[in-house]
């Protein structure tokens, strides 16, 4: 199964979670701004990425992770992408649409438009980082939702 | 191969496009065409926005023609759609997205607001109709290129 998760910039929340679900980073403590940096993709992204799907990795059942950033689609990215995947022959046990969007809190939001989209990465970097270590808990939870459901699709 | 019209909505350029291509709407005034423009009325008073493909037909070369609706954001579906095709190893040949957002005049959005959002329905249909005449001959020319690119 592929698993895509989505946020706006596919920057931030959606490669945080997919480092997550990838084990990347550990569960059980806060990640350390080393370690989110370290991630691939991490406040990296330019508008020319958004819609482009970053291969993240495999994770240990072998399901291929992905992020993406789909701008202002908001909700309607998953049932656009679902729709057309349909249509070509993917059905909901080979694809998985999440949206990491879920997760994000105003210093993410803040800090992401900061250094990605006014290009002020030394500002705008330790106020999104300081968001991620905030969201982490909720980004948990949601990993542990999404592996569950894949497990029972694929399962 | 699979044709997916896209515009904003789903349901204004793209659903004049995909009707044009599956067998014109005629011109302006003719009952194809006000027919055309009754159906598209319908579609923004019934629906706010489609956000999955919807089948339209088969054309006469038995390829499925679809709407859909993207927001602004044609150009990153796209992205995402070349991806998937990439991921899962299918041919690039099964499926054709034609971006008709360009297409949609102020007329065609302020008539499907209007009867979308404030269900005023007489006066949105005449900006719809105003808007669609202005549109049709763009929207020919885009479809016969598809065409002919299809069928060549």
């Amino acid at each position: 199964m592929k698993i895509i998760y989505h946020c706006y910039g596919g920057s931030h929340s959606s490669i945080t979670v997919a480092g997550i679900h990838l084990g990347f980073l550990s569960v059980d403590r806060q990640p350390t701004t080393e370690e989110l940096l370290r991630l691939p993709y991490y406040d990296e992204t330019t508008l020319g990425d958004h819609g482009i799907l970053h291969f993240m990795g495999q994770d240990e059942k072998g399901n291929q992770v992905f992020a993406v950033g789909k701008r202002n689609l908001g909700d309607k990215f998953g049932p656009i992408v679902r729709g057309i995947a349909a249509l070509i022959g993917i059905t909901g046990k080979d694809l998985m649409v999440v949206n990491a969007l879920s997760c994000v809190n105003l210093p993410m939001k803040v800090g992401g438009f900061i250094s990605r989209r006014m290009g002020l990465v030394r500002l705008g970097r330790p106020i999104v980082i300081w968001g991620t270590k905030l969201a982490f808990p909720r980004m948990v939870n949601l990993v542990k939702m999404v592996k569950q459901q894949a497990e029972g699709e694929t399962g | 191969m699979k044709i997916i019209y896209v515009c904003p909505t789903g349901v204004n350029s793209s659903l004049l496009a995909a009707t044009l291509h599956l067998g014109g709407i005629g011109e302006p005034n003719s009952v194809c065409f006000n027919r055309w423009i009754k159906s598209l009325q319908e579609m923004n008073y019934r629906t706010q926005a489609v956000w999955r493909p919807i089948f339209r037909g088969y054309d006469e070369a038995g390829h499925e023609v679809y709407t859909l609706g993207v927001g602004d954001q044609a150009e990153v579906i796209a992205r995402t759609v070349r991806c998937l095709l990439d991921i899962f190893e299918l041919p690039a040949s099964i499926l054709l997205m034609v971006d008709v957002s360009q297409q949609n005049n102020f007329e065609i959005r302020l008539g499907g607001l209007l009867t979308r959002g404030l269900r005023m329905r007489a006066l949105g249909r005449f900006f719809l109709n105003r808007g669609a005449e202005k549109i049709r001959l763009d929207l020919v020319k885009l479809v016969t290129a598809v065409k002919e690119e299809l069928f060549s």
